[in-house]
Parts: C-alpha cells; structure tokens; sequence
C-alpha cells in the first residue's frame, strides 16, 4: 500500500467545535475524525489525546470496541455483505466468495487502489431482499454471484472515469 | 462512623457503615472467592465469582461492590451461589488455555486454586477455538499473553487509577478482548513506566516477570521479606530466590508502607545483585596499580597506614564517610570506630549534602531534625503542598499517595521550577523561578498574616517568635513575589488562602528546597509555614522532607554526622560524651568534626591526609568534580569499601569488597522513621562481606576489640545508649517496623511527632531574611542549570546503570530544554549538545520538552558519561559556613551555557 500523508488540520478543527468537556464527547470526535480521513490515521489519534488530554490508550480503548471505527485506511466504496440468518440460507456465502475473489480481498480487507473495502455484517434489516449487499449508503437485494459481480464492475468503471 | 449489624449465614456481625460485605466477610474469616477484585482498587465487580445471596434482592449480588446495611441477611454458601459461582468460573474458563502444568503461574495462579477448590475441569464450554497469543514486545521486563487473560481488568485498573500511567486498556470486545498498547507499541515507547503494578496484580500468567520466567514455579522457590534498597520509603519487598540467585521481587499487598505496590527499581532493578562487575577480594593499590590481596593484608595495610597518619597528623587529619546506603547497625559502627578507635568526630555521610539544612533547620525549630508524619497519613490531609520534590520519580510510591489522596478529593499544590507530573493534577501549579522559594514561602506567609488566616490559638500556645516573623514576612508583598518568582499575585494569594484554609495541611519537600547555599533559610521558611497554620503534631498535617538514600533517616540518627552520636546527641555534651566513654571504654574527642563538605576542602587543601569511605561514590555525587578529584588524589590514604568499582574507588589506595542489602542482616529506618528489618537472602560475591563485619574486624585488627557476632548484637548496644530507640528490638519488628521515637518495649512507636509538646517545650519561629546567593547568568553563561533524580535510575547509577529495563527506558544521559532555547541554539531533538559551566563541560543528548522554561535547563546526575557534578558549584556560600550545620554546597543552580556540537 501507498504511504500516505495526513494532514492534521481537520482533526484541530474539529476538536475545536466541541469547546469544554471534550471528554465525554469524545466518540463524535471520532465519528467526525472517521468522516474527515475516511479512517482513523495515527497521527490523528495522537493529535486528539494531546488537545482533550484523554490518554491514547483510552482513545485506542474505544476505537477498537466499536466496529464502526478503522484504523486503516478505508477503500472510497464499503462493499458491506449481509450474512444474517436469511441471507445465509438464501445463498450470502457465495455472494461473499465472489467479491473475495474479484477483488482479491479477505474479509475487512481494502483493495491497494483503495476503491474497495469488503465487509460482512451480521444484519441489515432488509431480509425481503436476502441474499443482499450494501455498498456505501445503497442497498442491492436478491444477489447472485454473478448479480453482485456485475454490479462491482459497474462501480469499478464509473471510478476510472 | 455509624455502626450496622448484619446476618451472614446465619451469624450476626457487627460492623461499619461503608464496607462493603466481601469485606466483612474476610475481616471475619468467611471465604469468598474473588477474581478481580484488588483491596488497592476501586471495586468492580466485573467477574461475577464473588456472588453471594441477600435476602430480599431479585438476583445474586456481587459481594465486591454491595454494601452492608442495617440488617441484612446475606449467605455466601446457598446451593444457588455456589451453583451459579460454578457456572460462572466453567465459562472464564472455557476459552482458557489448560496448560497448567507447563505455566508459569501454576502455585501462583488464583483461576487455578478456584479451579481446584470448585472443582471445575474447564470443559464444558470449550469451544476449541484457540484465542490470543503471546505479545512480542521488545521490553525485557514484561512478559504479556492474552490467551491467559481472563479480563478482571485488574491490570487496566491499578495502570489508570493507582499508577495514573494509563499505559495499558482494553482493546476490542468479547472474546477478542486484550489489554492492549496503542497501535501495539511496546511497553518501551508509550506512557509505560515498567513499574510492573500490573503484574503485581495479574491474577494469572496473561502478565508475568521476563526475567523470572523458566526459573522454578512459586513453591520450588525461597521468599525472604526485606526492605527495598533504593529510595527512603523502605517499601517492604519479598525476594524470590532459587539456587542461582534472585529470580524475581514482589511486594504483599497490606504490607507497611507501601500496600504491594512497587515502582520500576523497587521491583526489577536487582541485577546489580549478581553482576560479575562486583567486587568480590580486597585490592591493595602496589606501584599504582590495585592488586588483589587477602583480607589480612588489607587490614594490616590499613591499621599500619592509619596508624602512621594518626601520629603524624593527629585523628582529626583522619576523614569517614559514612553512608545512607548501609544499614543502621553499620553507620552506627561506623561512627563508633572514628570516635573511638581513631579519635575524630570527623564522621559524615552523603545524605547530609542533601538535608544537611532538614536537621538543622527542622531540629533547631521543632525539637527533632526529621519527618513529622507517616505516609500512610498523606492521604488524610485535605491539602498537600510539594515543594522541590519530583515525588513520582525521585519516591514513586509516595506518589502514589499524593495520587490517591489528590483523586479522593484532596487539593494539591505543586511549587517546582519544572512542570513535573504532579502539576498536571495540581489544583495550583506555582512555576517559580530557580531560587526563588523563600521570597514564594514567605509571600504566602504575608497574604496569611494580612488577611489573619493564622492559627492564633495554636501560635499563641505552642511557639515563640511570631512577632519576629511578622516583622520578617511583612515586606514580602504577594505582588514583589510576582517580579521575582515569576508567579501571579492573585495566584500566590490562592495558594495562600488554600493553605491556610486546610484542616489539615501538610508540607512535603525534598532536595530542590535544601540543595542550595541558603537551604536552610528554605526549610525555616517552610516550617514558619506550618506553624504560622498550626499544621503540626496533628494527624495529616506537619512537615515532611523526602531524604533521598534508603537509610539517610538512619545514618543521621545512628550518629554519622560530625555534631551528634547516637539518637542526637550531641558530642558538645559532656554528660552525654561522658556516658559513651564508660561505654566506649575510650576518651572521646571534644572537638566538633568536619561536615562532608568541609573534608573535600580540607583534604584539598591537604589538611585531611586520610579518608575512609563506605558505600558513597563521592566523585559522582560530591558537586565540582574536578575539585574533588584533586582533594582525592591529594590523600595519602585512601579506602574504598564498596560493591562496584566506582568512580571514586579508582582512586582508592585500598579496596574492601562489601556485602549488598540483599546479602546482610539488619535495619534500615526509612522516611516516616520506621525501624525496619532487612535479610540476608543471597551470599555475598566471593570474599565480600558485610560492612558491619568489615569494621569490626578491622577495629579488632587496630587494637579495640568489636566481637558484635550479629547485627541484632549491635542494634541491642544502639538501644541502651539511644532513648528515643530503646523500645525497639529485633523481636517488636519481625513483621511490621516500629517508628522512633519508641522509648520502652511497651511503646507502640510515634505515628506522628509533637501531638502532646514541642522538642523544646515550643516551637520556634525562625524569621528569615531571604536571600539570593545563586551564581549570576550572564553573557557566556545565560542558562540556569539545575540537576536532580530520574525514575528509572538511582543516585550515581552504580546499580541501575547494571539492570535490565532501567537501561532500556533510559540508556544515556540528556538535557531537558525548551523549545523556544533549543530554537536560539540551533538544535533539534536528540541531537549532541556540550554544556558548559564555570567549572567544566559535559556533551549529552537534547532532550526538547516543555517540562522546562524558556533559559532554563535541566540533567539528571545518574550518568558517569555526562557526569553533572562537573558543572555545579563545590563551594559554599560564606556566610553560612561558620559554625553553621547547615552548610550546603549549591547544587541546584549555577550558570551554563549550551552549545550544539559540531
């Protein structure tokens, strides 16, 4: 993977929003830190326990519970596969090995152009449409391997554009 | 405190308020298992295991976190907690690992002794997956294992609430859970102080001692309780021992002083121990090089040698340096064979160039020149005040109650130069100017005289002087302060109010108050303080100085100063002389003897011809090295009785192997003047032996039999002519030490001093002047240089600088310096700076930090390859070096310059 570089700037700022009692907001922070970089770097993590003054193992404490938090960078599209009972029986498990295979991915993992991020979750709340996938805030039912494979290629395209 | 009365299976107890029922039940003997539960920690109630039945609750309650109340029916035994205690402990177990027979905390494992006890085999909800692993971490004291983990959090906890490091938290949840290191950064490179607190409490082998590890399981080996030979707290430590040597240290929680809790040195720097650098023969300097000789030759060299320079000089050309490090039995040899075998009060020691000015200042005011309280009692004070003392490094365990005290509510003031640890949990932070501390004090004592915050009727009953210190203090207006000190007025007026507003008030200061030329007009200033406030003789209020060396309390009071003997008292006495002379069986010299400071100049000046040193590497710790080096090259002889090879021994013309505090018998008294026990554990290294047998025999050797067989013969002597000790033996201190004064064996020791009277009937005010002597900055020499203690290594770093961890953490010497300095000399982090003084130049590393001001800079003293006694000022400042006690050298400030090198 590339190195990349961080800029520390919007982590001050956003730090800066939140004035006094910056303990106890310390997961907005993070929540808006995560939108900022599209993940959380290093350097942002230090920068926050430096200005709240809230030790970075605490910080580290909290971004490793919550699964929405990552500290790596994200691919610009999270691919999310549902694996919840329905999509399970109706079929998630080959919808999952597909994009593992054309994306050369494993589970969590991100592609090195950093377009893709796959992940698994256990629900979506959309079982009528089981087998699905999300990808980023848009949801694709009734899948099929080749269904979920077509549409990735689509993404993939309208990227290289 | 209100009284409750409780059922517990069936019995009725009587208890407080506020308890908790796993307390009560093991303040009587019923067992209740626990998994994370920790008396050093809050309660937590997090394993479930301590789950008990109370009657009328909806479900089973967690004995850990429940608290006793007015007739409360509990059962710690019914069929439902112990079945539910059983399910709890199979699901601990399920994911882990069963390899007891190869763990290393198998005898030591608290899961494994409830797994036997319950009866649990672990295998009923195995899922056979494995979790966790061994964490590689490049540190070499802590070895951590998250498949062993059983997530009590004990770890976490006593990181965050009792050391305040939050070096180590949780990452991730359930079953993934580990206690984890940002980004997995080594122990080495984030907030970690390798204090080893966590390990102390691992109830497991998830965090376990490296250095421990393969060398035999709890009970294959031998566990000695001692006390630590580092700093003057003399935590109580238990050495672990197999057939090689020490495998490991730990402390028992409950122990005096110090509750298990241990810092970095305490726990883990014993490696000096059974190091192959010891010495382990005498050496006897031939034709300029030291050669190995036997211990007779050795004493005859010596007797024959001092002899000669005896009736050649006369006894007072004969110097002794006594040491803090030693037991108490053996300074008080020590003085005895200057006094009696050689005729001198030429008898002194290295914590004297550190608090020389406690003993007289504290003495001369109060009665006695030592610590008025305990430490346990720091946490009883509503408001504490540090003053020169970096207490987290320089007496980390006495931090940890400043910590505890400070997050149960407690109001401290932190008064330092640099921006130490404790000023970030200070409520008032007073960042004065080096030098400034009695123009702060006694602005403090103007704004609590003009607004009559003083205790009157403590004043007007108990001290003489106030007068005078009103007189003294009444120009020294909160708002001059502000110019000199660099201090707001309105902040000094707080500080000033929170003091005197405190009910109980207490005063803890170390070598930044007393390592000055005017030291004492520092410790005056502070003592007006306390009595001006009445904090003094109640329980969490008086004055407090935190000596540095493990015994420097005992090497006072046994006599090892040139003024005093035994217990104080003084050598100027005739009836008291009279009395160790029917003891001595010897005349004893009137004449008061040389103070350290005034032996480097006399022998300078070749006026001392002989100088026989025990445990102190002057060279390394006596300011201006290069003065001193020629006052000892100027020495006809010179004897070294050490462990190392130090700096100073190169010198010697005769050396003499001794014994280490892990390889005698005796007692240290540690800073709350507690008499306590030390063992023997391990045997000395080759032919060294003990310092007490050392002086003994060469005593015998010159003509004055000592036939001492054992330390405990000696510290019987010590009793019969020392009052305030007369009440402790041996027997009385077998588990827990007792603190002097303790005149009879029915005396249960002095908690703390002056609850019924003065020393002297009153105390006494001591109106002083403040003074600034400090080596002016000027063009050449614009920085202020001030030098004092790390956490990770001890006084010249003999030991430490020979110990894994201590070199990991802190391999070299630096520089602390600002920014904004580091900007004007052209330098960057880490790079190669040569500092200069009007006495000599160091090169070290820069270390940029805003712990220091801007013209400001700051070295630690515990490296001989940046040795910073060859910057600081030997000499003394004349005024006080007349017949005063005091006398200090000014290690604290001088003038430098910094340069980048080239």
């Amino acid at each position: 993977m590339s190195k990349l570089n961080v800029d520390i700037k919007p982590v001050r700022d956003i730090i800066s929003k939140f004035g006094d009692g910056q303990d106890s907001n310390l997961i907005a922070i993070l929540q808006q830190s995560q939108d900022a970089y599209g993940y959380l770097p290093k350097t942002a993590l230090k920068e926050i326990s430096r200005l709240t003054d809230i030790p970075l193992t605490r910080i580290f404490g909290v971004v490793t519970f919550y699964s929405q938090f990552a500290l790596i960078p994200r691919g610009k599209h999270a691919i999310k596969v549902c694996s919840g009972t329905a999509c399970h029986v109706k079929g998630a498990d080959d919808v999952k090995q597909k994009m593992k295979d054309i994306l050369n991915v494993g589970e969590g993992e991100t592609t090195p152009d950093y377009q893709f991020t796959l992940e698994t979750v256990a629900c979506i709340g959309t079982c009528f449409l089981a087998p699905v996938m999300m990808i980023d805030e848009r949801y694709f039912g009734k899948l099929t391997a080749d269904k979920a494979s077509d549409i990735v290629q689509k993404y993939s395209e309208k990227t290289q554009e | 405190m209100e009284k409750v009365k409780l059922t517990i299976n069936g019995k009725t107890y009587e208890t407080e308020q506020g308890k908790t029922v796993l307390e009560v039940a093991r303040e009587n003997n019923i067992s209740i298992p626990t998994l994370c539960y920790d008396k050093r920690l809050d309660p937590y109630g997090g394993c479930r295991i301590c789950l008990v039945e109370v009657e009328g609750a909806r479900q089973l309650v967690t004995s850990c976190t429940a608290m006793v109340g007015e007739g409360m029916v509990v059962n710690t035994e019914s069929e439902k907690v112990i079945r539910t205690r059983k399910g709890v402990l199979e699901y601990i177990l399920s994911d882990h690992p069963l390899d007891c027979m190869t763990c290393e905390a198998t005898g030591c494992c608290e899961l494994q002794d409830l797994a036997y006890t319950m009866d649990i085999k672990g295998i009923d909800y195995r899922s056979g997956e494995k979790i966790g692993g061994v964490i590689p971490d490049r540190n070499e004291l802590i070895y951590r294992e998250t498949g062993k983990c059983i997530r009590c959090g004990r770890c976490v906890r006593i990181c965050g609430e009792v050391q305040q490091d939050y070096a180590i938290e949780f990452g991730g949840r359930g079953f993934k859970m580990w206690v984890a290191t940002p980004f997995g950064e080594s122990l080495l490179d984030g907030s970690c102080v390798l204090c080893g607190q966590c390990v102390s409490t691992c109830p497991t082998a998830a965090l376990f001692e490296k250095k421990a590890m393969g060398k035999g399981r709890s009970f294959q080996v031998k566990k000695v309780r001692s006390t630590c030979g580092y700093c003057s707290i003399g935590c109580q430590i238990d050495i672990h021992t197999n057939h090689n040597g020490i495998i490991k240290i730990t402390s028992e929680v409950g122990a005096v002083p110090n509750n298990g809790n241990l810092c970095m040195k305490g726990r883990f720097a014993y490696d000096f121990v059974n190091h192959p650098d010891r010495l382990d023969t005498p050496m006897i300097r031939v034709n300029g090089n030291l050669e190995k000789a036997s211990w007779e030759d050795a004493y005859d060299f010596i007797s024959k040698k001092l002899k000669d320079i005896k009736s050649k000089y006369g006894s007072d050309s004969i110097s002794f340096i006594s040491s803090g490090r030693c037991t108490n039995e053996e300074n008080y040899l020590m003085q005895k064979f200057a006094r009696a075998v050689i005729g001198t009060n030429n008898i002194d020691q290295s914590e004297t160039e550190c608090h020389a000015p406690t003993l007289t200042g504290l003495r001369n005011s109060l009665g006695f020149g030592t610590t008025t309280n305990s430490i346990e009692e720091i946490s009883k004070s509503d408001v504490i005040f540090v003053i020169g003392a970096n207490i987290t490094e320089a007496h980390p365990i006495i931090g940890l109650e400043v910590k505890k005290a400070v997050r149960n509510g407690s109001t401290l003031i932190v008064a330092d130069t640099r921006r130490i640890w404790l000023s970030k949990i200070a409520k008032t932070y007073l960042n004065l100017q080096p030098g400034t501390d009695a123009y702060l004090i006694n602005a403090l004592m103007n704004v609590i005289i003009k607004e009559k915050l003083y205790d009157e009727k403590f004043i007007e009953g108990k001290t003489e002087g106030f007068k005078e210190l009103e007189k003294a203090v009444a120009k020294d207006e909160p708002k001059e302060a502000e110019g000199l000190c660099g201090i707001p007025e309105e902040t000094i007026k707080d500080a000033a109010r929170i003091f005197a507003n405190a009910k109980r008030a207490t005063i803890l200061y170390g070598n930044g108050i007393t390592q000055h030329s005017f030291g004492i007009d520092n410790v005056n200033s502070l003592v007006n303080l306390a009595l001006l406030t009445g904090n003094i003789g109640k329980e969490g209020a008086g004055i407090n100085p935190l000596l540095g060396q493990n015994n420097g309390q005992g090497a006072f009071s046994m006599g090892a100063v040139p003024g005093f003997y035994s217990d104080y008292q003084p050598v100027s006495d005739r009836a008291v002389r009279k009395k160790f002379e029917e003891i001595y069986k010897v005349s004893l010299p009137k004449n008061k003897g040389l103070q350290i400071r005034e032996m480097f100049n006399n022998a300078y000046k070749g006026k001392v011809k002989a100088m026989y040193v025990m445990g102190a590497d002057v060279l390394m710790s006596e300011p201006d090295t290069t003065r001193v080096k020629k006052a000892l090259e100027n020495l006809e002889l010179l004897i070294v009785q050490d462990i190392f090879m130090s700096n100073t021994a190169q010198y010697a013309d005769v050396i003499l192997p001794a014994a280490c505090f892990a390889e005698k018998d005796g007692t240290f008294t540690n800073i709350e003047r507690r008499v306590q026990r030390v063992r023997k554990t391990v045997s000395p290294p080759g032919e060294a032996k003990a310092d007490w047998k050392i002086i003994s025999e060469l005593a015998t050797c010159m003509d004055y039999p000592m036939d001492y067989n054992s330390p405990e013969t000696i510290w019987e002597e010590i009793r019969t002519v020392s009052q305030n000790f007369a009440g402790i033996n041996y027997k009385r201190i077998e588990n827990v030490g007792i603190q002097w004064p303790c005149p009879d064996t029915n005396h249960p020791g002095t908690k703390f001093l002056y609850e019924e009277e003065f020393g002297n009937g009153k105390a006494r005010f001591s109106a002083t002047e403040v003074k600034s002597s400090h080596e002016k900055t000027d063009k050449n020499y614009p920085f202020i240089l001030s030098t004092g203690r790390t956490l990770y290594h001890f006084n010249s770093g003999t030991m430490t600088h020979r110990t894994k961890g201590s070199v990991q953490k802190q391999p070299y010497s630096f520089v602390e310096i600002s920014q904004e300095d580091a900007d004007d000399v052209g330098i960057k982090d880490e790079e190669m700076v040569r500092i200069t003084t009007r006495r000599g130049q160091i090169t070290l590393s820069a270390n940029i930090t805003n712990r220091v001001m801007p013209k400001q800079i700051w070295i630690p003293f515990h490296f001989v390859s940046a040795q910073a006694n060859l910057l600081t000022i030997g000499s003394c400042n004349a005024t006080h070096s007349k017949g005063n006690s005091s006398l200090m050298p000014e290690y604290k400030i001088c003038a430098a310059r910094v340069e980048k090198l080239q």
